[in-house]
């Protein structure tokens, strides 16, 4: 049944075809397994390390993105506190202004009170002064100017005697009223004040700011007689009034 | 008339004692395809990521045969594989071609089993004396005794063969049940029993590829195990 020589090709056969396929099969084959495994492995790898990577760079990013808006915050809460800062500048310039403004207002209004209440006055003064002339005259047929005069003479000589032994080295006297006195008055004024200080020279001379009524000066004394006084009291009911 | 079971006695080619039978003319046939399949399934080879058909195919067919040797053994299968591999594939294809009207297939021949069986009956002690050297592989025929060594060798003989009786009984069984199928039923049943054979002989190849697998493997398993109680033995004092 067995024929050895057949037996014996048939081992050679066999180890022939191990030889062929080990070559031609196998060895390929795994070998390409392997080739293909290492290349999945590296491109795995590779895969990995650039995940890992953009990992990082995303961090970087996101770290820089971070600090890009810490910077924005940081900025605008500037911006916004110089903006206030300078709103707040702003406002108080405004402010000055206007209470300057409201200060100059102020002061031309009073200015115009104080101009508007002198020109009553005056105005108040001269009407005063107009009815008691004409009521004077009409009435008691006498000068509003001279009543003042005698009055005022009678006032002068009534003056203590230590404030006239002041005045002894007096050597000028000025008699100052609004308009020019009529020449017998301003005789009787001469007369008095020259028997009084008979050294003494008498000057006469106008002033528009004096109302109504006769003011003496010499070395830095001042005696007054007019209306200045209660044209005070009425400027200041009148300022009280308006106010 | 006289049906030829055994393809050693086609005789196409005589010269003295050198015959030129049909076990030798279609195991070159089969050679020839096996290899030629080889060669041109694997000259354009590329380690792609992903290959082609025929490379899968033949890919899976390794790996089936890795897994079944990774199985088996417990062992590196890259080992292995040629041997085993080139069994599988030759008896496998060798029975799967009976089919084919007009071919005969090598394994019916016991002189190709024979021959197959001898291969393994030589490849066990190859690999073992391979894995462990010559001294330590010769040292296990006198294990547990040296009274076991007539024992040891018959088994040897034994196993090798029935492994190539196996073989040949079968796919011989299977050519000449369907020969004389053939001369009863000429048209219904040979078919039915050549599906069959292709069933018996592709089982016939795993069994011969496997218990040759496991020949080999255990022997040298045990192998490694002496050795490693070998080796802890001469450490202790």
């Amino acid at each position: 049944m067995i024929d050895w020589l057949t037996v014996s090709a048939q081992i050679a056969n066999f180890l022939i075809l191990l030889a062929l396929l080990n070559r031609f099969l196998y060895r390929p084959i795994l070998a390409n397994m392997a080739a293909r495994e290492q290349h999945i492995q590296k491109r795995l790898d590779e895969a990995r390390q650039i995940q890992a990577k953009a990992e990082r760079l995303i961090a970087a990013y996101q770290e820089k993105l971070n600090a890009l808006e810490e910077e924005r915050a940081r900025l605008l809460a500037e911006a916004r506190q110089a903006a206030e800062a300078e709103r707040q500048a702003w406002l108080e310039k405004a402010r000055q202004e206007v209470e300057e403004k409201r200060r100059g207002w102020q002061r031309a209004l009073e200015e115009e009170q104080a101009a508007w209440l002198h020109k009553l006055k005056t105005a108040v003064a001269e009407q005063v002064v107009d009815i008691a002339r004409k009521a004077l005259a009409d009435l008691a047929g006498q000068e509003l100017e001279e009543q003042l005069v005698a009055s005022f003479l009678r006032q002068f000589a009534a003056l203590p005697q230590e404030q006239r032994l002041r005045l002894e080295s007096a050597s000028k006297w000025t008699v100052v009223t609004r308009s020019p006195l009529p020449s017998a008055t301003a005789e009787r004024i001469g007369a008095e004040l020259k028997r009084v200080w008979p050294n003494a020279a008498v000057l006469f001379e106008q002033r528009g700011d004096l109302l109504c009524g006769i003011a003496l000066e010499t070395d830095g004394w001042v005696f007054n007689w007019h209306l200045a006084a209660w044209l005070e009291e009425l400027e200041h009911r009148l300022r009280e009034a308006l106010s | 008339m006289s049906v030829p079971f055994n393809p050693d006695q086609i005789v196409y080619w005589r010269y003295g004692p050198f015959t030129l039978n049909a076990t030798l003319v279609f195991t070159w046939g089969i050679m020839t395809l096996l290899a030629l399949g080889a060669y041109l399934a694997t000259c354009g080879l590329r380690p792609k990521v992903r290959p082609g058909r025929l490379q899968n195919l033949l890919e899976a067919l390794l790996e089936v045969i890795c897994a079944q040797i990774q199985e088996v053994t417990h062992q590196d299968p890259g080992r292995h594989l040629p041997f085993v591999g080139t069994l599988f594939l030759f008896v496998a294809s060798s029975n799967l071609l009976a089919v084919v009207p007009g071919f005969w297939p090598p394994t019916a021949s016991l002189s190709t089993t024979a021959a197959l069986a001898i291969c393994v009956f030589v490849a066990v002690p190859w690999y073992g004396i391979r894995a462990l050297g010559l001294k330590q592989y010769l040292r296990q025929y006198l294990e547990p005794t040296p009274l076991m060594l007539p024992f040891n060798l018959i088994g040897e003989f034994s196993r090798t063969l029935a492994l190539a009786v196996r073989l040949y009984g079968n796919i011989m069984s299977g050519a000449v049940i369907g020969a004389v199928l053939l001369t009863l039923a000429p048209f219904f049943f040979p078919v039915l029993m050549h599906l069959l054979g292709l069933l018996t002989g592709f089982i016939q190849a795993y069994i011969f590829a496997v218990l040759a697998l496991v020949f080999i493997a255990s022997a040298s398993a045990a192998q490694e195990e002496k050795a490693k109680q070998l080796a802890a033995q001469e450490k202790k004092p």
